[in-house]
């Protein structure tokens, strides 16, 4: 016949998980939070950046070392424990342009990065003329261009028009989600339209103090500009999906470069023609050049 | 420890049965429950939203205590599996030979609604089947008027099949609509307890301290040394009168033909009650467990104007002997039906409506708390510990797997986007993961537990079925919330705002292969 525990045991065993919560939470809270000791065991408050990859296979590598490579589930990379720094994020796959970019991490906080992949061969696949579809896309592309256009267009993006601010009378903008993008002259400007915390670190005016747990007292809302060109713009757009992309037609091509001009900024070509137009549709973009008429494939 | 007669039973329902200012104090008692689940609940939704760093810290710490909280429990579950494993082997029958224990008789109540016949003679069959003089039973069909005739014949047709088994068996019918009543297995074995003592009990001239009474589930099914256990411990016992004995009950009647959701929930409610037998003070009477007649007699049975008569047995009696009572845990099991109707759906109501009335077992905390405040005798100490044990029970009932599964991405959700750049708000989910991960592991250990209370496999079950038997502790986080948390704090709510529960009978049926 056995007895049931006896009350000493459980007391002394209860006591030892109370000691064991005690001494862990600490260290749980602490380590969440961010903090690490360093080589001369001094605790110090870390920070982390956030890669998300949508592409499978993507490495990211930070500084030239080599963090992780991302698969067809783990599409997001955390890298943690990175002392307050200026560090160079640089993202590799075989079928797409790299991408590089510095970032700075600050004390407690993560710094999220989405970095815009590009084909390195973006197919064209043509549209046939006399088809329906290519009848289709030709009205598309009756429409005024996007300079021109007006709210309410068969294109995916809104958009409207502004006040002029130097010597154009009328300026398109458009707009998507909390961004808007507008043309003055040869150049491209870009402004945040949601909550300044939201705001992506490169619209605002941040003064950069990695002794900073959270970011207080910025400016988010004013505009920056985001490509200056030396040949004239005929048409842009935002890129399929993303409101921190933006293509541009120029005179001899048509170019996909991120609103973030901080260093690096990237710029990829997607097609190269005599004086080619596009449309973005249906989060597809179709190019023209004469009668030529194709969709770019950019999913390689 | 006192021994003689215990005050006068105090059998309150709720607090629309008091006046003045014991029904403000029992009425607070009555919303205290509900207002500390829905304090914790909306206060992380609030803490999550204005400062959801705190929130995060919160969660962290909270999915730790749950961790070792695990842990620890699983210790216990282990060790009683161990013991009653122990118990089972024992031949109890030679156990009662180092004891005199001619002189104990057994008033074995069956409480019977509208139950099939089939059900009813399963019952019976195991009491027949039980190692231990037949003679010395005194069994009592206890059926309901309100059932109707047809669970008269069955209830007739049942007690003409067992003549001469047992010392006696015989049919008590439980008028309906008695005043102050309410319709429920606790006014139906206190009016059959009654009835039996007058016609048995009485007439056989039996002392009320030789009889051990068994309150069955109508679909209880005793195991073969289950009344030569009951009564050597009640015999060995230092209070034999100040204690009711707690089986473990095993929800594996017809474990291959329920769901494997029905499975879980009932083999997590085995689990619990396993835990609780190794922390006796902990303990409360629950569903079927034997008690003797002399401290039922004094403390005027079970109440007959509320639902969780069962546990409410054991809070009687420990008010009425000024916390001189106990529950002694035997570690021996019984079998009872886990959830199962015809259809998938009806079953995972019915699962819902029993969690529920289960839950509504919250209606014994202001009961206890009031006669905790109006007993002087009971040591202070005491009554904290059992404040403290039954509010504790019932809060993390209702609110911690609701802050483990679904509350702990809030700070992540309504955190805001200062947060959301925080480290902290990337490693919450990383490290309430793992710390989750961690606990599951003890899943294991409860799958081959579980596996050993399996009955033998019947000829239409596959052998992969077995495999299932193991998955199935997967959907464990669906079950703690939907069929725990959810139907708990809908009884507190209920207690909360007055809206009382009345006697809900879980449905019996089994598949015939």
């Amino acid at each position: 016949m056995q007895h049931p525990t006896s009350y000493k045991f459980r007391l002394a065993y209860f006591l030892f998980f109370v000691l064991v919560f005690i001494v862990g939470i600490p260290i749980l809270i602490f380590y969440s939070a961010g903090y690490k000791f360093d080589e001369t065991f001094n605790l110090s408050i870390r920070g982390g950046i956030y890669v998300y990859t949508p592409e499978p296979n993507t490495s990211v590598f930070i500084g030239n070392e080599l963090k992780n490579t991302s698969g067809f589930f783990n599409k997001e990379i955390l890298v943690g424990s990175l002392k307050p720094d200026q560090y160079t994020v640089l993202t590799t796959n075989e079928d797409f342009w790299p991408w590089t970019k510095i970032v700075i991490v600050r004390r407690g906080e993560v710094e999220a990065i989405f970095p815009f992949l590009v084909p390195k061969v973006v197919v064209a696949e043509e549209i046939k003329a006399n088809t329906s579809e290519y009848r289709d896309i030709l009205e598309v592309f009756a429409e005024k261009s996007t300079l021109l256009s007006a709210v309410n267009s068969k294109k995916d993006t809104q958009t409207t028009s502004r006040v002029a601010t130097s010597s154009t009378p009328v300026l398109e903008t458009i707009t998507r989600r909390q961004v808007e993008v507008w043309l003055d002259g040869s150049t491209l400007f870009a402004r945040w339209l949601g909550r300044d915390e939201a705001a992506p670190n490169y619209y605002c005016h941040i003064v950069i103090d990695p002794n900073n747990i959270l970011r207080e007292d910025e400016e988010c809302s004013d505009p920056i500009q985001v490509f200056k060109s030396s040949v004239p713009i005929h048409t842009f757009d935002f890129y399929p999906y993303r409101d921190d992309a933006i293509i541009v037609a120029l005179d001899n091509g048509i170019y996909a470069i991120e609103s973030d001009f901080r260093s690096y900024q990237n710029f990829y070509p997607l097609f190269r023609g005599e004086k080619p137009d596009f449309r973005v549709y249906k989060n597809q973009v179709y190019v023209k050049d004469g009668a030529y008429v194709a969709v770019l494939n950019l999913n390689n | 420890m006192d021994v003689n007669v215990p005050r006068k039973p105090f059998h309150i329902g709720r607090a629309s049965e008091l006046t003045g200012s014991d029904r403000v104090l029992y009425r607070f008692f009555e919303i205290l429950p509900g207002a500390l689940a829905w304090t914790t609940i909306l206060g992380c939704i609030l803490l999550s939203f204005y400062a959801p760093l705190y929130a995060a810290f919160f969660i962290i710490a909270f999915d730790f205590y749950w961790l070792l909280k695990t842990v620890y429990l699983s210790t216990y579950l282990r060790r009683n599996w161990k013991r009653m494993r122990h118990n089972q082997a024992l031949d109890w029958t030679k156990m009662l030979e180092n004891v005199k224990a001619d002189h104990v008789y057994h008033l074995i109540l069956l409480p019977f609604y509208k139950e099939g016949i089939d059900i009813v003679e399963k019952c019976l069959r195991s009491l027949e089947a039980s190692h231990y003089d037949k003679k010395r039973f005194l069994v009592v069909l206890a059926t309901e008027e309100r059932a109707g005739e047809e669970a008269q014949t069955v209830a007739r047709t049942v007690v003409e099949q067992y003549l001469g088994v047992f010392g006696d068996i015989s049919i008590t019918v439980h008028p309906k609509d008695l005043p102050g009543e309410m319709a429920g297995k606790g006014s139906n074995i206190a009016y059959a307890i009654e009835e039996a003592r007058k016609s048995l009990i009485d007439a056989r001239a039996i002392p009320y301290g030789d009889i051990i009474v068994s309150a069955f589930d109508i679909d209880t099914v005793s195991y073969p040394y289950y009344f030569a256990c009951v009564t050597w411990h009640f015999l060995t016992s230092e209070y034999p009168y100040r204690t009711s004995f707690q089986p473990v009950p095993l929800y594996n009647n017809n474990m291959w033909d329920a769901p494997a959701l029905s499975r879980v929930v009932a083999t997590s409610g085995t689990f619990w009650q396993m835990i609780q037998q190794e922390r006796p003070e902990k303990l409360a009477t629950f569903s079927s467990h034997s008690v003797s007649f002399k401290a039922l007699y004094e403390i005027g049975y079970w109440q007959k104007n509320m639902v969780s008569e069962d546990s409410r047995i054991f809070w009687n009696a420990f008010l009425a002997y000024d916390g001189d009572y106990v529950v002694t845990p035997i570690s021996y099991p019984i079998s009872l039906d886990a959830n199962l109707a015809p259809k998938f759906w009806q079953t995972v109501v019915n699962i819902y409506k029993q969690q529920r009335r289960w839950g509504w077992g919250v209606e014994n905390v202001p009961y206890i708390l009031f006669g905790l405040v109006k007993n002087k005798k009971i040591p202070l100490h005491k009554k904290f510990r059992m404040a403290f044990t039954q509010l504790e029970g019932f809060w993390s009932l209702a609110t911690n797997p609701l802050l483990i599964f679904a509350l702990s991405w809030l700070p992540l959700i309504i955190g805001g986007p200062a947060f959301n750049t925080t480290v902290l708000s990337y490693n919450l989910p990383v490290v309430t993961r793992n710390l989750m991960i961690l606990a599951m592991c003890g899943l294991v250990f409860s799958a081959i537990v579980s596996m050993s209370f399996l009955p033998k496999r019947p000829t239409n079950r596959k052998k992969g079925s077995f495999v299932f038997m193991v998955l199935q502790w997967a959907l464990i986080p669906i079950t703690i919330t939907i069929f725990g948390s959810i139907p708990g704090l809908e009884a507190q709510t209920r207690l909360m705002f007055g809206k009382y529960m009345g006697f809900w009978v879980t449905p019996k049926h089994q598949k015939t292969s």
